[in-house]
């Protein structure tokens, strides 16, 4: 595994998150999930246009766990997939702050367009 | 669970089939997922358009993935490979000096003899066409001892076969004095005179203006020449208008008609010429060096002569044809001589060289000796690995018990191995560049004259052959090791672990040890020859004297005024304190003309006998000047003058020759034409300075007086060191002669020196070698004891406990390691008498299988064994017999 550097303990140091990483960390905000539920789930909340493949999908993952924002789970088996054994995976509490600090920073960008009138202020 | 449709299988299967693709440890951790994540995505995939575009994401996304998993692998394992580098950082470090002088030494030493005897340094079209036409005797004393007379030219001119074209050259290269425009002072350069086709005929054209016109050759009215490119450069910097100038050489005006090409210096590699002019211009410039001469006049133009030898004639040959051609050339010069010509065509793709007929056999040595020290440092990194091979048994099976597969864990070990080789190689570059430099220097003593740029094939070999060492004894034990369950390989001891290692470890030092004894036995040898040269009785005494080159006519003293010019410079010199007395001589000290064809008074020579003299025309000071001992009769005197009788004085190998008993030659008679010749004197031998190891040559001195000869060389004999004279000397030649260049001034003993650089360089380069080989050795033996006794701890704290002596444990090791000693040098020497022969044309004075040499050689590795033994044995002497008994 990648020695992570001292200061990658602040959440801050790993933004601005590529899209995809961004996406599946929402997708384990919630539960643990196996590979292909974090496929559906991302597909769902864009409505069909994020599909990650299979191959950035884990290319991510195995990133995602050398920086210690998600960790593995022990492997079960998923009655909604054939009942095939899964490896799970959570989010990490770095991976928490580090999807919040990220989320923040998308809210801060809106909050500016808003400002400036490219988009609709909230009523 | 439902039960998988038959394409959803085989979609599976070809999904996991692409999983290829990426390295294994990837496919090992994630494939599984994969396979489930990509079969669940196809079920889902309702249309066959959804299953078309999954495949297409599959494809692109694994051709995207998988090259970057592969990067990031390797730049992980060149973090992890410098890492572990970094941990056993002495070790690394020590094999990467060990791998790189080994490396570097073979580059340099191969790189030059590339330069020398292997590339061609000509820079012409097809090479390989061009043959140098060599006759008689010399054709076996090699391409560079050709000469032919002015009209032997014409007549090969004449007789060649169609297609063929020849060209001529003086053999000489020879200093002259230039003037252009308005200078007053005159700059030397190099000159050589040629015919005007030399520059087609070699393939060279002109890199402005023309080359020397096609001339009758005997028209003496042809003052042109042509400058080379560096001349150009560095006398007229580059301007385009030189041509057209006038330059005045040796007093005669010539008019620069062209450039010679960029890169084009001449045929001699050493020695580059500046300027080219016809042969017919000869006597303008007064060229009068490196020819024989057979009933000829001196003084009068040679080309027209038959019986003058000054010329290397070089033929373009079309292929197929050499040996018709040199049956048309036999035919014809053995028609003018009347007799068999023995004409040869000698090979003249690389040119001429001096250094290359000087040092071809030496390099050659030097590279074996290089070899011997890369297979030395390889069997020493070799030890090294298996050693420390041994050790790691237990890191890698930490790691294989981490979940690093086998063959992850050989792609890293290989990783490594590779980070060594090339920190080696770079090391090697860098080493070699200096190495070669300093070679060079060494052997030509100056700055060099060719370059000699590194050769990266032999870098290349040289770094594969360690590579080689490396994964052998690094990465396949260590591999191999990975067989082994980790839990064994963490439960074994010390002693079951490294057992495995020991033989080839042992095999390995005492090849080392074998290859050592051929090292430092050449080395002795090499000493043992030097030494000889310097204390060789050289037949004069060289702390005594300084030597100084002038040539007052070249620089332009008329004819009738040189008399009195060196009598001025004479006494000049004589007032100098410190100077006891002076001489002047034609040729320098040991270095003179060779004139053949005498006949000696009551002497019959044998039918293809030539008797051949080495000639000098001296002063009558001349012998007490130099500090040659007379051994019968006189020297000269004032009344050996232009019209006496001819008087000579020769040496003691003359007149051991032709008159058997060397007494018996004073007042025997010689010559060229009749026997006018009267021996009065009889000197010791005077040594060849440009090759003391050569035997010496029947020598002749006549009277300065009764030669119409310039002389060239001024002898000077000092009561202090010559040294420190020079500056007064350079002082009175100015003031006697202010106009009078002076060529030359040193002392004797720097010629001497000088005459000596082939033997220092192979002192300087075995000796080093052989104490890098030692080194090596050495080191091994260290190595390979102290793990020896780390791996029979047990047994010593046993024989300790049971009431051995230190001094008993003690001699056990040193015994091993003097064991060792033994089995190499066994080994060795049948090695030794290899080398031996090989040698034998390099040394002087001793034999090349010597034995007191050899005796030596074994005791130096002997002391060096014992001395590697020394700090086991100690640390041995002290193990504590509880602590060891316990660990095991």
């Amino acid at each position: 595994m990648t020695p992570r550097p001292a200061h990658a303990e602040d959440p801050e140091s790993f933004l601005p998150l590529h899209r995809d990483t961004f996406h599946i960390l929402v997708s384990l905000a919630d539960r643990d999930r196996h590979g292909y539920a974090v496929m559906q789930d991302v597909l769902e909340r864009t409505d069909g246009k994020l599909r990650l493949s299979p191959s950035s999908l884990y290319a991510s993952i195995r990133r995602l766990l050398e920086q210690d924002l998600i960790e593995e789970l022990d492997e079960r088996p998923d009655p909604a997939h054939d009942d095939e054994r899964r490896r799970y995976y959570r989010l990490t509490r770095l991976g928490r702050e580090v999807a919040k600090a990220e989320a923040r920073r998308l809210e801060r960008l809106l909050g500016d367009a808003r400002a400036t009138g490219l988009l609709p202020r909230r009523t | 669970m439902r039960t998988p449709r038959p394409h959803e299988r085989f979609s599976r299967r070809a999904f996991q089939a692409l999983l290829a693709l990426y390295p294994a440890a990837f496919r090992d951790e994630y494939g599984r997922e994969l396979s489930l994540v990509f079969t669940d995505r196809y079920r889902d995939a309702t249309t066959r358009w959804d299953r078309a575009q999954l495949w297409v994401e599959a494809v692109v996304g694994i051709l995207r993935e998988a090259p970057q998993e592969h990067a990031r692998m390797i730049v992980h394992d060149l973090r992890d490979g410098c890492r572990a580098l970094r941990r056993h950082a002495l070790v690394t470090a020590t094999i990467v000096v060990t791998l790189a002088l080994g490396i570097g030494a073979n580059t340099a030493v191969f790189s030059l003899l590339n330069a020398v005897a292997v590339r061609s340094p000509l820079p012409v079209e097809h090479a390989e066409q061009l043959y140098v036409v060599n006759r008689g005797r010399h054709v076996a004393e090699g391409a560079e001892s050709a000469r032919l007379s002015g009209p032997g030219f014409d007549l090969l001119r004449n007789s060649a076969p169609d297609g063929v074209q020849l060209a001529a050259m003086s053999r000489g290269v020879a200093r002259v004095y230039t003037r252009i425009g308005q200078e007053r002072e005159t700059v030397p350069a190099s000159l050589q005179l040629v015919s005007s086709n030399l520059f087609p005929v070699l393939g060279v054209p002109a890199a402005l203006g023309r080359l020397l016109p096609e001339a009758n050759g005997t028209d003496a009215n042809q003052p042109l020449a042509v400058i080379s490119y560096a001349y150009w450069q560095r006398r007229f910097g580059g301007s385009p208008d030189a041509v057209g100038r006038q330059i005045t050489i040796n007093g005669a005006s010539f008019t620069i008609i062209g450039i010679g090409a960029r890169g084009f210096a001449g045929v001699w590699l050493e020695t580059p010429v500046d300027i080219w002019v016809p042969l017919t211009a000869q006597p303008i410039v007064q060229y009068t060096q490196s020819f024989t001469a057979d009933g000829a006049n001196l003084g009068r133009p040679w080309l027209p002569q038959s019986g003058i030898w000054w010329l290397h004639v070089v033929a373009r040959v079309p292929p197929g044809q050499a040996t018709a051609v040199t049956g048309a050339f036999n035919a014809s010069l053995s028609r003018l001589e009347g007799r068999d010509a023995g004409v040869a065509l000698q090979p003249f793709a690389q040119g001429f060289s001096r250094f290359r007929q000087q040092f071809s056999t030496p390099l050659m040595v030097l590279m074996v000796m290089a070899t011997l020290v890369l297979l030395a440092a390889c069997a020493n990194v070799a030890n090294l690995l298996l050693t420390r091979g041994v050790g790691r048994q237990r890191e890698l099976a930490v790691r294989m018990a981490l979940g690093a597969g086998r063959a992850r864990v050989f792609h890293q070990l290989l990783i490594e191995s590779a980070l060594i080789v090339i920190m080696a190689g770079a090391a090697a570059v860098a080493f070699a560049r200096w190495a070669g430099d300093a070679l060079l220097r060494v052997a030509i003593d100056g700055p060099a004259p060719f370059a000699a740029p590194i050769d990266f094939r032999v870098l290349v070999f040289a770094a594969a052959v360690a590579l080689l060492s490396v994964v052998a004894f690094g990465v396949w034990p260590a591999w191999r090791a990975t067989r082994v369950d980790p839990v064994e390989a963490f439960r074994g001891s010390t002693r079951t672990i490294m057992g495995g290692a020991t033989r080839p470890a042992r095999t390995l030092v005492v090849l080392q040890v074998a290859l050592s004894l051929v090292l430092v036995t050449g080395t002795g040898l090499f000493v043992r020859s030097f030494l000889e040269l310097l204390h060789l009785d050289l037949g004069f005494e060289p702390r005594r004297v300084l030597t100084v080159r002038v040539d007052p006519k070249l620089a332009g003293v008329p004819a009738r005024d040189l008399p009195e010019t060196y009598r001025r410079v004479l006494d000049e010199i004589a007032r100098v304190p410190g100077v006891e007395s002076t001489a002047l001589a034609m040729c320098g000290l040991g270095t003179c003309a060779i004139e053949d064809g005498y006949h000696v008074e009551g002497y019959q020579p044998r039918k293809d006998e030539v008797v051949a003299f080495s000639v000098n025309a001296v002063t009558p000071a001349y012998f007490t000047t130099v500090g040659t001992p007379l051994l019968a009769g006189r020297t000269f005197n004032d009344a050996d003058r232009e019209k006496a009788p001819y008087v000579a004085v020769v040496n003691r190998t003359l007149a051991t020759r032709y008159f058997g008993e060397w007494s018996q030659a004073i007042g025997r008679r010689f010559g060229l034409t009749g026997l006018d010749v009267e021996i009065v004197g009889i000197v010791e031998d005077v040594r060849g300075l440009g090759n003391l190891k050569a035997a010496v040559m029947p020598s002749v001195f006549v009277p300065l007086a009764q030669r119409p000869v310039i002389p060239r060389e001024v002898e000077i004999r000092t009561s202090i060191d010559p040294a420190t004279t020079m500056t007064a000397v350079r002082r009175a030649v100015e003031a006697a002669a202010p106009s009078l260049p002076i060529e030359s001034l040193e002392p004797a003993v720097v010629l001497v020196q000088r005459g000596l650089s082939q033997e220092r360089l192979m002192v300087l380069l075995t000796s080093a070698f052989a104490a890098l080989a030692l080194g090596l050795a050495a080191f091994g033996l260290f190595g390979i004891l102290s793990y020896a006794i780390a791996r029979r701890t047990s047994e010593f704290g046993l024989r300790i406990a049971l009431g051995a002596t230190p001094s008993h444990v003690q001699w056990s090791v040193v015994r091993d390691a003097l064991q060792l000693v033994l089995y190499g040098v066994v080994i060795g020497l049948p090695l030794v008498a290899i080398g031996g022969r090989l040698a034998s044309g390099l040394v002087f004075g001793v034999s090349p299988y010597d034995p007191p040499t050899l005796l030596a050689a074994v005791l130096v590795l002997t002391v060096v064994g014992a001395a590697a033994g020394a700090g086991p044995a100690r640390r041995a002497s002290r193990v504590d017999p509880m602590i060891a008994l316990r660990e095991e």
